[in-house]
């Protein structure tokens, strides 16, 4: 059964809210999360993913930590998935509207050798992340792949 | 009737109408016409409209989100904007199919270079040697261009490539990357000329740097990309304008134009247009037709009209367009540093790499990202979202983009054609296109030079970014119909007179018998106003 519009949009509120305090350390506005609803209907971001795609993005709402996990095992494993597309929709919102094109448009102080410090550290949390997804992920992806899980079997929204 | 009547109202079309109203012409121009929305919030700069604009995202990505551009869309650093989206607009009647080439076409009033980024060069005598006149015979038509519409530049190092005309304005303020970048040549400049047969120089741009006829100057607001508030950067349909001030002057938009009808001696008598408002076909008398509907506007237009007359479908070979590659660049020195959005946005300098055969110069547009919208660049860097955006954040002042192009010849295998159709309206155009053989040997080196003469000025490129792209996405499209000084059919004149119809011009494109690596589109201002001098 398809969920209600009401609980559909609540559900993509709830989406943009947890993406956009992963990707922007904020919380996004009532005008970005208007626009990255109509979005995801327009585009069908919810309505074409299969069931990992489905449940990537679904693990990846509950928590940043979790958020960090998903996006960097997608990068490299799914990175054409509906957790990718939906958090460049949100990118690309947020870097066009206030407040958050400032913060897209400002740069972190200390020069080169901290960017060099901050760039490693990411890195190695990314690595960090990256491995427990692999271990966790992969062989789900497979499984489902093998068994011909394709599309979401439930609900018309991710 | 009209004693002229032009098709389309590109750039050439433009200066072509212009040139004879001023000769004392009565001219009727048929165009679709497609115009440019409102102008919004003129006095914003690019991030006051982010500030003030009620609906920032339906302005910048679209309504339909059509410049967003997902993981899973095509390898492109720049989209259309929204607001220029009429450019590209097709009225659902047009039909054609492509094999290796992506073409564009435009009905906008105004034509392609309503969207052009105002690359101005002129054509020297090396690679006028196919055409049937040499530099001194075009230059003066350059320098009325450039009176006309006001190009800057500076006399520099590409002046041994791009001829020095008249009439050229003082360069712009350049931005910080920009100047980093000039400076870096400046202290390299032996070595990169005696090692790579390198050089830079300021863009030659179709924009102002002081109030020049009418029009403002540049006032850096950043916007250039989402279409000039103040007409600093020069579009045809400026011109076009300045064109509706002659009485002498008929503009029928909404018009497709499908075909000619000829009687006896091949001489044109009637031009067959679609109106799409009341979508039914109109015939309009003609003296003398000029075809200026662009290279391949003009081919379908003219092979339609043979087709209907004595059911041949003849094939137009010699089709050309810039191959063009874009190498993305991250400059060390700015990483970590903001930018300044008030800037002017395309490319402010240029570099040309010299060929033993001078012909084969390759010329480079180099841009410095600043009001780019970053979400097609983060999301290709190889790394998860969250840190592509603290990149993205860090790296936005370093980044820019070195837009290669090449040359093109014309070859028999490039060709266009139509399908039988007795329905002029629905016959398909045909376009065939192949790169030439070792094009892939040729770019790779080329490409490795490239990266080299970067890395001399403290710029690197970072890998797997590098994008060639398809033969068509430059839409500097040449050569069909080229000037010839034998008579033979499907060719025309030196000044651009048909040879198989006497009251015909081609002042577009189609007429070029080669295309050197430089944008096009001055060379066709300045030969449309020589066409018009010559024939009229």
């Amino acid at each position: 059964m398809p969920m209600s519009t009401e609980k559909t949009d609540a559900k993509i509120d709830g989406e943009c809210l947890a993406l956009g305090r992963y990707l922007f350390n904020q919380e996004v506005n009532e005008y970005v999360r208007d626009k990255y609803r109509s979005a995801n209907a327009m585009l069908e971001l919810g309505n074409t993913v299969g069931h990992f795609d489905a449940l990537l993005v679904s693990i990846a709402v509950r928590h940043p930590l979790l958020a960090k996990a998903c996006d960097a095992y997608a990068r490299f494993f799914v990175p054409q998935g509906a957790l990718r597309k939906k958090m460049v929709l949100l990118l690309a919102i947020a870097e066009v509207t206030p407040p958050t094109f400032r913060f897209l448009d400002a740069t972190d102080s200390g020069g080169w050798f901290m960017f060099f410090v901050r760039i490693m550290w990411k890195g190695m949390g990314m690595v960090f992340f990256l491995l427990p997804a692999l271990f966790v992920l992969l062989p789900l992806q497979l499984l489902l792949k093998m068994i011909g899980f394709t599309r979401w079997k439930g609900e018309s929204h991710v | 009737m009209s004693e002229v009547t032009i098709v389309g109202s590109g750039a050439s079309a433009v200066h072509f109408a212009l040139s004879v109203l001023q000769m004392g012409y009565t001219v009727t121009m048929l165009d679709v016409g497609y115009a440019k929305p409102e102008t919004v919030n003129p006095k914003d700069t690019l991030n006051g409209l982010k500030e003030n604009l009620a609906d920032p995202v339906g302005y910048f990505l679209g309504k339909k989100y059509q410049a967003l551009i997902l993981p899973d869309a095509e390898k492109e650093y720049y989209g259309i904007p929204p607001s220029k989206d009429y450019v590209f607009k097709i009225p659902e009647n047009f039909r054609e199919q492509s094999t290796g080439f992506e073409p564009l076409f435009s009905f906008a009033r105004g034509g392609l270079a309503e969207a052009w980024t105002g690359g101005a060069y002129a054509y020297n005598d090396e690679e006028l040697a196919d055409f049937p006149f040499q530099y001194g015979d075009i230059e003066p038509f350059y320098n009325e261009i450039a009176k006309r519409i006001g190009i800057l530049g500076d006399n520099d190092d590409l002046a041994r490539f791009h001829p020095w005309h008249e009439h050229l304005l003082p360069p712009l303020e350049l931005d910080e990357h920009a100047a980093l970048l000039y400076a870096g040549y400046q202290g390299k400049r032996e070595l990169l000329q005696k090692k790579f047969s390198c050089y830079f120089g300021r863009s030659r741009l179709a924009v102002l740097s002081r109030d020049f006829a009418g029009r403002q100057a540049c006032d850096y607001s950043g916007r250039c990309m989402w279409g000039c508030p103040s007409d600093s950067l020069y579009v045809p349909s400026l011109t076009l304008e300045i064109c509706l001030t002659f009485p002498a002057f008929t503009y029928i938009p909404k018009m497709l134009v499908t075909h000619f009808n000829y009687g006896a001696a091949n001489r044109i008598e009637t031009v067959v247009a679609y109106d799409l408002e009341k979508k039914q076909a109109r015939e309009f008398p003609v003296r003398r037709l000029v075809l200026a509907a662009g290279t391949l506007g003009t081919a379908k237009i003219f092979l339609n009209s043979i087709h209907r007359q004595t059911g041949q479908i003849l094939t137009l070979p010699g089709l050309m367009d810039n191959r063009q590659i874009l190498i993305p660049f991250i400059n060390l020195q700015l990483v970590g540093k903001p930018f300044k959005p008030e800037t002017y946005q395309y490319h402010q300098l240029a570099m040309g790499i010299a060929a033993a055969d001078p012909r084969k110069f390759v010329h480079g547009q180099i841009t410095t990202l600043k009001t780019a919208l970053m979400h097609p660049i983060i999301k290709d860097i190889p790394l998860d979202l969250k840190t592509s955006i603290f990149l993205g954040r860090n790296l936005h002042a370093a980044l820019g983009v070195a837009n290669i192009n090449f040359h093109d010849d014309r070859r028999p295998g490039n060709y266009v054609t139509i399908t039988a159709d007795p329905d002029p309206l629905r016959a398909k155009l045909l376009i065939k296109y192949s790169p030439p053989a070792r094009e892939n040997k040729n770019l790779k080196n080329l490409i490795s030079q490239v990266k080299r003469i970067l890395l001399k000025l403290g710029v690197v490129v970072p890998p797997g970014m590098l994008h060639v792209r398809p033969m068509g996405a430059s839409v500097h499209y040449a050569g069909v119909i080229p000037m010839s000084t034998a008579s033979a059919p499907l060719t025309a004149s030196a000044d651009c007179r048909s040879h198989d119809f006497p009251n015909l011009h081609f002042v577009d494109g189609s007429s070029f018998p080669f295309l050197p690596a430089k944008n096009l589109t001055f060379t066709l201002m300045a030969n449309a106003a020589r066409v018009a001098k010559k024939e009229f």
